[in-house]
């Protein structure tokens, strides 16, 4: 039995027991972990507020044989925004579910970390969160190694100014116009000045994507995009993905 | 261990173990105690289990457990039909009228939305509230989901619905229990506490 003090972010949360919590934290100290909240859905019981999803909390952890148990815990940061208004939900809901598909056990990456932290206090004061998202999906998957090729063919590295047909995302790049012949795979298409956008989001600073005003279409055309690599990446349905789709549908009608 | 038991009785316990917050300990303790039970209480027990189950419903108009539909606070001409709290599950109606503070009437959602499982508005009983909405006379709707992540995610959602129908929305404030000492109270329900404050 250990005992040690970490920083972290509460990634997701599922009822253990009669009155138990187990938390997912991404924590600096120690990457992704999962503990034992005991009576954290008491009402009186002093982790019920701090184990909110999202809060960003300091913990005492204690190393069990089965499993960890967070046995104190202070907020460092409750992202309380992040809970009351729906869409930002569903953006941190969705990040924090990429986060701990991708992500394995108790592997620490303090780049990540920090990225994530920076990312939610971003999130939290966005409007309309849907290109810094863009920046946030694109960025993680260069953290996690997974980038995908947008400068060249991905099969031929031809990559002459308007040679290119489409994303493919088996592939995980883009393929030229001939390689995307004889592949004979399923293409998304990407106009040129999306592409330069994503080139271009890889290396952004996400306060200044947040200061931007969202071009909507923009943001769809490279969400079709990245939804179909992080989705075959992942090698199964993310469901807060189909919830944040379900939400920007149902908003268009009342968006003006 | 379970060879160590007639057959009858490791099917009983088996059962048993099924159902929630009965582990394998309790379910044997169970099993011996129903065994030692006169024929006609055993009997009673089961028949009480098969009745419920066969006659219970959910009310045609809420969404409620009952028996008969309309249910029994739907057909109660002395409560408030101007008035409705919108609850995650029929035990929560339950709870709230051991209050009995409240007279208004009740909807059943039979559920949250829940961004991470992917639980959807068509998932839950929100059709048939928007149905009463606009054929019955509400002046206000009170949303009392659970203060937990998917319950603030549904009373969001069903406060952006309702409100363009010109009907007040209100929410259960979110506060101190009662009884507790402030300085035990943890940060973030003390936070919402001071933001629900009222004048007195
Ligand atoms: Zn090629
Ligand atoms: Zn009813």
């Amino acid at each position: 039995m250990g005992l040690y003090h970490c920083e972290g972010i509460i990634l997701r949360t599922r009822v253990f027991g009669e009155a138990d919590r187990i938390v997912t934290l991404l924590t600096k100290e120690k990457g992704k972990i999962e503990a034992v909240a005991r009576g954290a859905r008491r009402p009186r019981n002093r982790l019920v507020g701090v184990t909110q999803q999202f809060s960003y909390l300091r913990g005492l952890i204690f190393t069990g044989k089965n499993l960890d148990q967070l046995s104190q815990a202070e907020l460092i940061k409750s992202f309380a925004p992040l809970r009351d208004d729906l869409l930002k939900m569903a953006y941190a809901t969705w990040w924090a579910e990429l986060l701990d598909v991708f992500l394995p056990l108790a592997e620490v990456n303090t780049e990540i970390f920090l990225f994530t932290l920076a990312g939610l206090v971003v999130l939290e004061q966005t409007p309309d969160p849907m290109l810094v998202s863009r920046a946030f999906e694109l960025r993680l998957l260069r953290y996690l190694g997974y980038d995908p090729v947008l400068d060249h063919c991905v099969r031929c590295q031809e990559g002459a100014h308007g040679s290119l047909a489409g994303f493919a995302p088996v592939e995980g790049g883009m393929l030229c116009r001939i390689c995307a012949t004889s592949a004979g795979e399923k293409l998304i298409p990407l106009r040129p000045s999306a592409l330069a956008e994503l080139r271009a989001l890889y290396a952004a600073d996400l306060r200044a994507v947040a200061r931007r005003p969202v071009d909507p279409t923009l943001g769809n055309e490279l969400g079709r995009l990245l939804f179909a690599f992080i989705q075959w990446r992942a090698e199964k349905p993310l469901k807060s993905l189909a919830f944040l789709q379900s939400l920007l549908v149902w908003q268009e009608p009342s968006g003006s | 261990m379970m060879n160590y038991y007639p057959k009858p009785m490791s099917r009983l316990i088996k059962e048993l173990a099924k159902l929630p917050g009965i582990g394998p300990k309790t379910a044997q303790r169970l099993a011996f105690y129903l065994f030692e039970l006169p024929r006609d209480e055993v009997v009673g027990l089961a028949t009480a289990m098969v009745e419920a189950k066969d006659s219970l419903k959910f009310c045609a108009i809420c969404g409620h457990l009952t028996d008969e539909s309309p249910c029994r606070v739907c057909q109660d001409t002395t409560r408030d039909h101007h008035l409705l709290c919108v609850v995650e599950e029929p035990k929560d109606v339950i709870a709230l009228e051991k209050t009995r503070e409240f007279r208004g009437m009740y909807h059943v959602l039979h559920g949250a939305l829940s961004p991470l499982e992917g639980i959807g508005p068509e998932e839950l009983n929100i059709k048939q509230l928007l149905n009463r909405l606009q054929t019955e006379e509400i002046n206000e709707v009170i949303l009392a989901c659970d203060p937990d992540l998917e319950g603030e995610a549904t009373a969001l959602y069903l406060a952006r619905i309702i409100k363009p129908l010109q009907i007040k929305v209100t929410r259960l404030a979110r506060g101190l229990p009662i009884g507790g000492d402030l300085e035990y109270i943890d940060e973030v329900t003390l936070g919402k506490a001071i933001e629900g404050r009222q004048e007195l």
